[in-house]
């Protein structure tokens, strides 16, 4: 009995110092956690927090190793945390997060520039705030604004065609053509409008894919559709410049204003009413479509090419241009739907023009009976060219 | 029909010539464009 209450003592001493070890063991190691973190999370503020008064925790001016000296350019102060790049240039040695250096991180957020040993000296930026913006802008505002442009578009033309049907030719077809286009400006459109259709489509693909073309296709079927696509935007845009280039030469001078316009505005363009107002070869509305691919057109060829050549202009230009590339675009292909639909669809007799180049006799005269008086010499002066057959 | 067609042909061709421009004969765009802004000086 004595031995077991002896053995019994022993084991409980044994017991109890084993376990006020582990206790004791514990509550240093929980007291060095604490401490250990309290330290590593203040470590950037304590010193900062010692030399503030009133036992304020923002840190003092003169923390901040990172100040700019002027707009544009960093200059280290202090030097604890830089070191020496490989082209001369200073570069921070932590550049996570963790270190808290808040002023290095908002100069950084506002755009300062420093050094880079890179080609390109716009690395010297390290974050482009701006960018954000502009990234959520058009993944946001140009997405929903192109999608509710285009599918208004749309809807607009099929409510029209409910309403208007096909415009037919007033008193049908005379059996008799007359030259609308002659082969170089059927040529000049054709080059303008397949590059642009294509542009167009590839455009979308590149605004829309992600969300309509990578359900259908497949991550891997989207990409190698793009890499095409891109290339096909990048290199047919120079056909859209020279189609605009060659319809300016051949029918700048048709589309300037004249005594029909107002008339013919005022009147609808005799799309909603009965009876059709006197226009010359081209009416007031195909006049907007012209001045439109020209004037529009020639912003989004410009627009296009500067982002072919990035080093053309700063990085906010490129947003820029980008934006403006992808919102006219979106502007113009809904121009051009309107101006497919009436050329081809809407109105009977019309696709002709740009098809054989010949139209019907009293087509012409049913749009564009001054067009026909001057062709034909009935407006009293020398015919301007394009016989009746 | 013809005249479709041939801007469809040159359309192709414009883009084939810009793309031999530009890629083809291997330069980057920041060549080109040092070469297009030498001209402009």
């Amino acid at each position: 009995m004595e031995i077991r209450m002896r053995l019994s003592g022993i084991c409980g001493g044994i017991y109890g110092g084993i376990c006020a070890r582990l206790a004791g063991t514990a509550l240093i190691g929980l007291a060095f956690l604490l401490v250990g973190g309290i330290v590593d999370v203040g470590q950037g503020w304590t010193n900062q927090a010692a030399a503030q008064s009133g036992g304020s925790v923002r840190p003092p001016a003169s923390a901040n190793k990172w100040a700019p000296s002027k707009p544009g350019k960093i200059v280290p102060q202090g030097g604890g945390d830089i070191q020496r790049g490989a082209g001369g240039g200073v570069v921070p040695k932590t550049v996570g997060p963790q270190s808290s250096q808040p002023r290095m991180w908002r100069d950084i957020r506002r755009g300062v520039v420093g050094t880079t040993s890179g080609q390109n000296p716009r690395d010297a930026r390290l974050i482009q705030s701006e960018g954000w913006a502009w990234q959520i802008r058009c993944n946001t505002t140009v997405f929903k604004f192109g999608a509710w442009l285009l599918a208004g578009t749309v809807a607009v033309l099929i409510l029209f065609f409910i309403y208007r049907r096909r415009i037919p030719i007033d008193g049908g077809p005379s059996g008799r053509t007359m030259e609308r286009f002659n082969n170089l400006e059927r040529f000049a459109h054709w080059l303008t409008a397949v590059s642009f259709i294509i542009l167009g489509l590839t455009g979308l693909a590149m605004l829309y894919g992600k969300s309509v073309l990578i359900p259908v296709l497949g991550k891997s079927g989207f990409a190698s559709l793009m890499m095409i696509g891109k290339i096909a935007h990048n290199y047919l845009g120079f056909a859209f410049i020279v189609g605009i280039v060659l319809m300016v030469v051949i029918w700048l001078r048709q589309n300037l204003p004249d005594k029909y316009d107002i008339p013919w505005l005022l009147k609808g363009g005799g799309l909603l009413t009965k009876g059709h107002p006197a226009a010359r070869k081209f009416n007031f509305g195909q006049k907007l479509i012209f001045w439109s691919v020209v004037i529009v057109g020639g912003i989004i060829a410009y627009t296009g090419v500067m982002l072919m050549f990035p080093e053309s202009g700063s990085l906010a230009d490129m947003q820029s241009n980008q934006y403006w590339h992808a919102v006219l675009a979106l502007v113009m292909i809904a121009v051009i739907l309107a101006h497919i639909y009436i050329g081809s669809l809407g109105m009977k007799g019309a696709f002709q023009a740009m098809g054989s180049g010949q139209v019907d006799e009293n087509w012409a005269k049913q749009h564009h009976s001054a067009w026909v008086d001057e062709v034909t010499g009935k407006d009293g002066k020398a015919p301007a060219g394009g016989a009746a057959e | 029909m013809k005249a479709f067609l041939a801007g469809c042909v040159a359309a192709v061709a414009i883009a084939v010539v810009a793309a031999l421009v530009l890629g083809g004969l291997g330069m980057s765009s920041e060549e080109v464009f040092k070469v297009a802004q030498s001209v402009r000086l």
